[in-house]
């Protein structure tokens, strides 16, 4: 389950770092997003990313953790362009 | 000065990725399948079912040799683990031959009885094609390989100096825009599994990297042999001393190798001279119990259990090694990572699809006359697709063959290898004679035919079909169907597209000539 969670809290951490840049931020909210509210989307995506290693290298050791992690943001990259491309896809609004 | 550094690394990138793709490709699609050639193996033999014990399936593997080999030189035994319920042996006749491949190896089951129900080399072939490859002998292969896996190396790192906008693009997947989807895909699959193409290539070339330099070795060492007998403390095998004095239960035995090594569990037993005085019995940690590949090891003496304290290799650059091999093959991975490290693998057999494609896609658009192009795209084009539709369709073929052939077959798990490759002939020669366009449609149209047909044959030729598996809860084999049927779709959809493409070609070539003389 708390692996679940890591991929949720990954694709979340990619999501925020596509809101973070001006050609997804309509697909994803449906406008443009004020500069400063991007950087605190891009700090927000890194910290996202930087929690899912933390929470792997606490379950599973430094080691293992970081394996699982890697693959585990890959995962959470590959929802995350999934949801942009179904969002994109959408008739505009 | 920055511009002709990323041209000449896209010039290179592009050539060496087209050299070695088709090769590429069939080692990332045969090494992705081989992180679950365990599972495949159980799948292509239905007939064993459950789960087996490692000390009883000790006991009884010991219990068949004694029969069968008792004046062999050595055994080797594979033992059951979480994933697969057989043991494998294998065997050094006494008499110093080699001895045939099949004559001197079996699969048993926990009681030690040797399982011919349904002979077949399962996922090992799979495992083994992806560095062996076949009909050819294996250190060439090897070379090949390695070959291969260098220029991949470079091709990575190439493409990282090529791709422009590495962050920028790094969401971008747009479908139906030819040329610029084909791009997006190779982009996409490339960068978001990165640190696994990195990691799967240079790890790869680890594997094999005392064959590949051996220039360190040879200046150090006498010898090849005096090399492993220093660092891996491999006795000489002492004579047989004539002395007939039975084995010990190696249970216990392996319960005390077990307590070393902190609880993890023994793979792998290998017993030189068994059935004498000298036996000498060597037990080897389950690969699935830490990442390092290189096990720990515990030697005892076979006519006494005495514990030998062997000498154990060690050092720095050993547990490097052993740690890179370990996450290349990522033995050690629980489920979860497993199917981890199987999509990352199917991301970068995708990657170097798309690249081969890539390739024939971008040039299609400036061949001075697209109707008849010239002899090197159409041998790109027709080798592109003998490599992906074509060796798709040989390994569903594969797993078709293992439910089709007799069960009593001579050699069969060499006609199950020979099928795969007689499909995967069959689609490159009708790539060859097919126009480029319908041969595409058609090839994944088959492959994706080959791939719905597995769960369907399965239903019929065993009492284990998707149905029975449900309610039997065999996670297994409905995993199995339901990645057949998931391969299915794709090369089906794979087809639609590219037959809807060509429909749409062939209804505007008016359309299609003004924007080429708007573009010009």
């Amino acid at each position: 389950m708390i692996h679940t969670l890591a991929i949720a809290l990954a694709c979340a951490a990619f999501l925020m770092l596509a809101l973070s840049m001006k050609r997804h931020q309509r697909d994803l909210v449906g406008r443009t997003v004020p500069e400063a509210r991007a950087r605190l989307a891009r700090i927000a995506g890194w910290l996202l990313i930087a929690l899912c290693w933390a929470l792997e290298g606490w379950m599973l050791g430094p080691a293992l953790g970081t394996i699982v992690w890697i693959g585990e943001v890959s995962m959470g990259a590959w929802l995350a362009i999934a949801i942009i491309n179904w969002r994109a896809d959408r008739p505009a609004r | 000065m920055k511009d002709s550094l990323r041209q000449s690394m896209a010039l290179f990138h592009t050539w060496s990725g087209l050299l070695l793709g088709w090769l590429l490709f069939a080692m990332f699609a045969t090494g992705t399948a081989a992180y679950f050639q365990d599972e495949i193996t159980r799948w292509m033999q239905p007939e064993v079912t459950g789960s087996a014990d490692p000390e009883a399936s000790a006991q009884g593997a010991v219990r068949y040799l004694n029969k069968v080999a008792p004046d062999a030189i050595s055994w080797y035994i594979t033992l059951p683990n979480g994933r697969s319920a057989t043991t494998q042996v294998y065997w050094q006749p006494g008499d110093g031959t080699r001895g045939k491949r099949g004559e001197t190896s079996a699969v048993l089951d926990q009681a030690g009885r040797a399982i011919t129900v349904r002979e077949t080399s399962g996922g090992f072939f799979l495992y083994r094609f992806h560095f062996d490859l076949h009909y050819m002998p294996v250190l060439w292969a090897r070379y090949l390989v390695g070959i291969a896996a260098m220029f991949m190396l470079t091709a990575i790192l190439s493409g990282i100096v090529t791709h422009k906008k590495i962050f920028a693009d790094f969401f971008m997947l747009r479908f139906g825009k030819g040329q610029r989807s084909w791009l997006d895909a190779h982009n996409v699959t490339a960068v978001i599994a990165l640190p696994f193409h990195l990691m799967i290539t240079f790890t790869g070339l680890v594997t094999l990297a005392s064959m590949y330099m051996p220039w360190g070795i040879a200046a150090n060492y006498a010898s090849p042999s005096v090399f492993q007998e220093q660092v891996f403390g491999r006795e000489p095998a002492a004579e047989r001393s004539g002395r007939a004095q039975p084995l010990v239960d190696l249970a216990p035995l392996m319960r005390a190798a077990s307590a070393g090594w902190g609880g993890k569990q023994v793979g792998y037993i290998s017993v030189t001279n068994p059935g004498d005085a000298t036996a000498r019995v060597l037990f080897t940690r389950s690969p699935g119990a830490a990442i390092a590949a290189r096990g720990e090891t515990a030697a005892f003496a076979g006519a006494t259990g005495k514990d030998l304290a062997a000498h154990t290799a060690s050092g720095a650059a050993l547990a490097t090694e052993s740690v890179m091999i370990g996450l290349h093959t990522g033995r050690f991975a629980q489920w979860g990572l497993r199917w981890l490290y199987f999509l990352s693998g199917i991301g970068g057999t995708v990657m170097v699809g798309s690249g081969l494609v890539l390739w024939t896609v971008k040039r299609r658009a400036r061949l001075p006359d697209p109707a008849r192009p010239h002899f090197g795209f159409r041998l790109v084009e027709r080798l592109n697709i003998a490599a992906i539709p074509g060796l798709a369709t040989g390994i569903a073929v594969y797993f078709l063959a293992n439910r089709l052939l007799p069960a009593d077959l001579a050699q069969r798990p060499d006609r199950e290898i020979d099928s795969l490759f007689l499909a995967w002939l069959a689609v490159g020669l009708w790539g060859m004679v097919r126009p480029a366009g319908r041969a595409w449609t058609e090839t994944l149209a088959l492959a994706g035919a080959c791939f719905a047909a597995v769960p369907v044959v399965n239903a019929l030729t065993t009492s284990r079909g998707f149905a029975a598996s449900i309610t039997n809860g065999d996670w297994l084999f409905i995993a199995f169907d339901l990645v057949m049927i998931a391969l299915a779709a794709c090369f089906l959809h794979a087809a639609g597209k590219v037959a809807q493409h060509r429909a749409k070609k062939a209804a505007a070539p008016l359309r299609r000539t003004s924007r080429k003389a708007v573009s010009q």
